[in-house]
């Protein structure tokens, strides 16, 4: 699938009642190779753009946002290898977030729009994707 | 390492369907050719070393720096 992917809601709540999804990473994160299972839970305000991942096999959490929100002309092509590899068959059977950096000065906060995060809606299948355009990892949330 | 000498135009085979060509050798610069099934992502080892500093920029972020985010966030 070489369509654009497009996020038509904010939080992809698997679980109802207890508002939480997890994430299984096969190929780990880069950086984080043993972090596979991340549990996903809504952060802030209920209907805002970020939400919390925290790793189930080690400590590691991360900030992640819909990107729709802060960039919304930002609208990642992935591989047909991955997508297939997610079994996903068409753009709203993924899921984009993208991984927030948060500096000690919160306003400069950065997102990582060259690696974003696909998930399967359905299995929760999920990878971080390294796109072949010319996007940064720290791209500015707020304007300045 | 395996440390190999090519010319432009000769190639080098990994495993049975990965072949790398030198196409061009121009100064500091080599242009290079990598044939390889669908399913062997291939990357600028630069590219993953920025995701990977990136990514363990943003693990964990601080209690302090998200209460000041959620500050910043509320509309």
């Amino acid at each position: 699938m070489n369509g654009t992917m497009q996020v038509h809601d904010t939080l992809p709540v698997v679980n109802e009642t207890t508002k939480s999804a997890d994430l299984v990473f096969d190929h780990g994160i880069p950086g984080f190779a043993g972090a596979r299972r991340f549990s996903l839970s809504s952060w802030g305000a209920d209907d805002g753009p970020f939400s919390l991942i925290k790793c189930l096999d080690d400590a590691t959490e991360f900030l992640v946002a819909t990107p729709e929100a802060f960039f919304p002309d930002y609208h990642p092509e992935i591989d047909d290898e991955v997508a297939d590899w997610l079994g996903i068959a068409t753009p709203d059977d993924g899921l984009v977030l993208v991984i927030v950096t948060v500096p000690e000065q919160a306003k400069n906060a950065t997102a990582n729009l060259l690696g974003p995060l696909i998930v399967n809606r359905q299995t929760r299948r999920s990878i971080q994707a390294v796109l072949h355009e010319d996007f940064s990892t720290r791209e500015p949330l707020f304007q300045r | 390492m395996l440390v190999l000498t090519r010319s432009a135009n000769q190639s080098i085979m990994i495993g049975d369907d990965v072949v790398i060509t030198v196409l061009e050798v121009r100064g500091d610069h080599v242009r290079i050719g990598i044939q390889a099934p669908r399913s062997v992502p291939v990357y600028r080892e630069e590219v993953i070393a920025q995701l990977k500093a990136a990514n363990i920029d943003a693990s964990s972020p601080s209690a302090d720096a998200l209460v000041q985010l959620q500050a910043l966030s509320k509309p």
